[in-house]
């Protein structure tokens, strides 16, 4: 698989000289799914920000599909590497939802007739098509939310990027996004989600990367870092649920097992009752 | 007397033809936690802000019924006075930061009371060495993490010495350390006397420390009781509440193992599983 | 653009430092810096404006933060030489050297360096909820007073939000650089709009805050640090002013050396 980012000992110093990224070695193949997270201050959203090159390094270098960050501009960058914020309120100014859709399309250049194609298209998809006249500011948060990313997928990035997309979202709307990223990923697209929210990244992930104050300091299967506390406790971060559990259930198999989820649990405590699982 | 009562309350904001809030009516004892949750849009936010008469009064809108804090009415008590018995601690410090200084900070509350300076100076003192904050005093609030900015916001009200503390989903912006201490400040905070009133989503992390529990769907009250008895009902998942997942794992496992009792934290949660399984848990 | 955010809010925030302009009353303050920028106003020789820079360097000195303004200083710096630039290729056109435009042209930037400099003196040593009172004490009501700190408080927060909203639209596409000087406006509609939301759904978050910690509840309010003007103010007040008189009549009576 063709290396999609490359990133080589980053560092990042701020003009207040805060230094947010002290050498950072990253690789992300086409078509992964990764999951960043860490506290409020890891460097998480500077990391991201030179993917697209909306932040230069201060020192290292930034390769996206080959290309170094430093020798091109943010919107080259943006028509292969999408970045949906945290905030909708920080990108909606126009009077249509139809419009904040094709604004990304109109930027890059498309055609007439492709930008009327694709919104229809993205509109479709998120729900939102019949909102298509309506201003953005009368959606509900949730489908603002939805609007934020469709204005991304409509010009079709090969990267997405998600920063903290969970934050104050109940239950309902989480398992949406949730459903989203499946979609998306299911088409081939690399997608990369920034987040503290440790339970949502415990399925769908095939890989997690742990920052903390600057640097990465774990990057694997995530099955091994969730259930791994010196690591998580070193980020700031607190067990998923399921893994808090088992932890304090101080049960052998279990712990050897290392479910994620509820279903891996409930797998797990099955066979233990049917006998099969070493009851010592 | 319940320290705060909501009498059959209906409330519409301004030019709006739906109801925020409908037909509530619940009672606040004193020295209760009580947890408020539900799906986006319900109404909680609505809810707590009737608590310290925000609404009406800034936000105007049809207000039915009446919520009583200590007996009065507060149709007829200005913000500033139900400031003195309910204080509200809400979701983005950024927005809550009025000042220059974590000293001052503090203070502002305080010097809006028009109390003495020697008093103001007392509480100062005795709110940064009961939070652990005084090494904060002289910094900039804006320069602190969420997680000390919020613990600034709740010192500056703690000083307003009121009996009711309201937190409106305070957690939100923070990383689930920080949020996992913030809510255990808020269960000490309890312990020493303060009734506290929580809306949050992260259920698994401070369901264990309310006695009372109320669901809000489209701005009514769906059920209302004790975390135990509520967050393992099937109404509970309906509305789409984030239930902790040991609780709805052992749902799932209901038809199997006999569940006596369903368990409301991390620990009580192990030792089910233990006995579950067999291992003879000491609950 | 993250650079010029950050460098303007470290020229004016206020940090405690036991030094003496800090501990001097805000309304004394606000009249050394109004006769200052008087004298800067009306000053052409340019001799005279040294002095004035001299005057300016001393206070630094004896009442300020030296490494701070210093600091504050090299990015100005960065941003005056700019604007000399500019001022004088539009001054010297069509002609590339011109000895008089380059000369006045310093002479403005200098005036326009000290100009910052003294309002950069006059923040960082004052608290702002010292100057509110200060403004109370003058008659002015609390509320317009406590308006000005809440705005200043909130500067670096719409700057965050400015930045946040800049950097959401680049990586739409946006480009900034590009096109014809109309469509550059219509651009910049890209980024006012979301700020210009952003700031007013925080508007009613910032009005429960206020209501919610009592705001208004009583005519008098109390000030746990009490502003007042002292024997101290009085000798500063005079000491800060007659060096500023000086220069102003030498400036309209004038000694021929």
């Amino acid at each position: 698989m063709e290396e999609a980012i490359e990133v080589r000992n980053l560092w990042y110093i701020y003009p207040n000289g805060v230094v947010a990224l002290k050498g950072i070695n990253l690789e992300i193949r086409l078509g992964e799914k990764v999951a960043i997270v860490g506290p409020n201050g890891a460097g998480k959203s500077t990391l991201i920000k030179h993917f697209n090159g909306l932040l230069k390094p201060t020192k290292g270098v930034v390769r996206v599909f080959g290309v170094d960050t430093r020798k091109t501009t943010v919107a080259t960058l943006a028509r292969r590497i999408g970045i949906v914020f945290q905030n909708p309120y920080h990108q909606f100014f126009s009077e249509k939802v139809w419009d904040e859709v094709a604004f990304a399309l109109k930027n890059f250049g498309f055609p007439e007739e492709t930008i009327r194609h694709r919104v229809t298209k993205v509109l479709r998809l998120f729900d939102l098509y019949d909102y298509a006249d309506r201003s953005p500011f009368t959606l509900s948060s949730g489908e603002m939310r939805r609007l934020a990313m469709a204005s991304i997928l409509a010009y079709d990035p090969d990267i997405i990027v998600f920063d903290e997309p969970t934050v104050g979202q109940d239950r309902f709307h989480k398992e949406k996004i949730r459903e989203y990223i499946k979609l998306l990923s299911s088409q081939g697209k690399t997608i990369i989600l920034v987040t503290h929210d440790i339970d949502f990244v415990v399925e769908e992930f095939d890989r997690l990367i742990v920052m903390s104050k600057g640097r990465i300091i774990a990057d694997g299967a995530p099955r091994e870092i969730l259930y791994n506390e010196e690591i998580l406790t070193k980020a700031s971060l607190i067990l998923p649920q399921i893994p808090r559990l088992v932890k304090y259930s101080e049960i052998p198999f279990l712990l050897k097992h290392k479910p994620l989820t509820e279903d891996e649990l409930l797998i797990a405590v099955l066979s233990i009752l049917r006998g099969d699982g070493g009851r010592c | 007397m319940p320290i705060i009562e909501v009498d059959n309350l209906t409330y519409y904001y301004p030019g709006s033809s739906k109801p925020a809030l409908a037909n509530i009516s619940l009672n606040v004892e004193k020295g209760d936690f009580l947890l408020i949750t539900g799906p986006s849009g319900s109404g909680k936010s609505t809810l707590v802000r009737t608590f310290n008469g925000l609404i009406p009064h800034l936000f105007g809108g049809r207000f039915e019924g009446k919520v009583l804090v200590k007996g009065k009415d507060t149709r007829y008590c200005s913000v500033a006075e139900l400031s003195k018995t309910v204080g509200i601690v809400f979701q983005d410090p950024e927005n809550q930061i009025l000042t220059l200084s974590v000293e001052r900070e503090i203070a502002f509350g305080l010097e809006n009371l028009g109390l003495p300076r020697e008093v103001i100076r007392e509480r100062i003192e005795k709110v940064l060495k009961d939070l652990n904050i005084v090494h904060l005093r002289e910094r900039i609030p804006i320069e602190l993490s969420v997680g000390e900015q919020q613990k600034v916001i709740v010192a500056s009200i703690i000083a307003m010495m009121p009996e009711v503390l309201v937190f409106d989903e305070p957690t939100a912006h923070m990383d689930p350390l920080s949020a996992l201490k913030f809510l255990e400040l808020v269960h000490e905070l309890n312990k020493r006397r303060y009734t506290v009133v929580v809306v949050e989503h992260r259920l698994d992390l401070v369901a264990k420390y309310a006695n009372k529990i109320i669901i809000l769907n489209n701005g009514r009250i769906v059920v209302k009781g004790e975390p135990r008895n509520i967050l393992p009902s099937d109404i509970a998942e309906e509305c789409g509440v984030d239930v902790p997942r040991y609780i709805r794992f052992f749902k799932r496992i209901s038809n199997l193992a006999k569940i006596s009792r369903y368990p409301i934290s991390d620990k009580e949660a192990a030792e089910t599983l233990k006995e579950v399984l067999g291992y003879g848990g000491s609950y | 653009m993250l650079s010029l955010v950050s460098s303007v809010y470290e020229i004016f925030v206020f940090r405690k430092k036991a030094k003496l302009l800090y501990n001097i009353d805000p309304r004394v303050k606000m009249v050394q810096l109004i006769v200052t920028l008087i004298a800067i106003a009306l000053t052409t020789n340019l001799i005279l404006q040294l002095f004035i820079m001299a005057y300016l360097i001393a206070f630094t000195v004896i009442g300020a933060d030296v490494r701070r303004i210093l600091r504050s200083i090299r990015t100005i710096l960065k941003m005056l030489i700019m604007f000399y630039i500019i001022i004088y290729v539009v001054n010297a056109f069509p002609q590339i050297v011109n000895l008089n435009v380059a000369f006045q042209s310093l002479i403005a930037i200098f005036r326009f360096f000290m100009l910052i400099y003294s309002f950069s003196l006059f923040f960082t040593t004052t608290q702002l909820d010292d100057l509110a009172q200060s403004l109370c004490k003058l008659k002015v009501p609390y509320h317009i007073a406590f308006t000005l700190t809440l705005s200043v408080r909130f500067i670096p927060t719409v700057a965050k939000d400015f930045l946040t909203v800049y950097d959401s639209q680049r990586a739409r596409g946006l480009e900034m650089e590009k096109g014809s000087f109309l469509k550059r406006v219509k651009k910049f509609l890209a980024l006012l709009i979301p700020v210009f939301i952003v700031s007013f759904l925080r508007v009613d978050r910032i009005a429960e805050a206020l209501e919610s910690r009592a705001f208004g509840l009583v005519k008098n309010r109390t000030f746990l640090y009490e502003v007042k003007v002292g024997l101290k103010d009085i000798i500063f007040l005079v000491v800060a002013i007659t060096p500023l008189l000086a220069i102003l009549y030498l400036q309209y009576y004038p000694i021929y050396f």
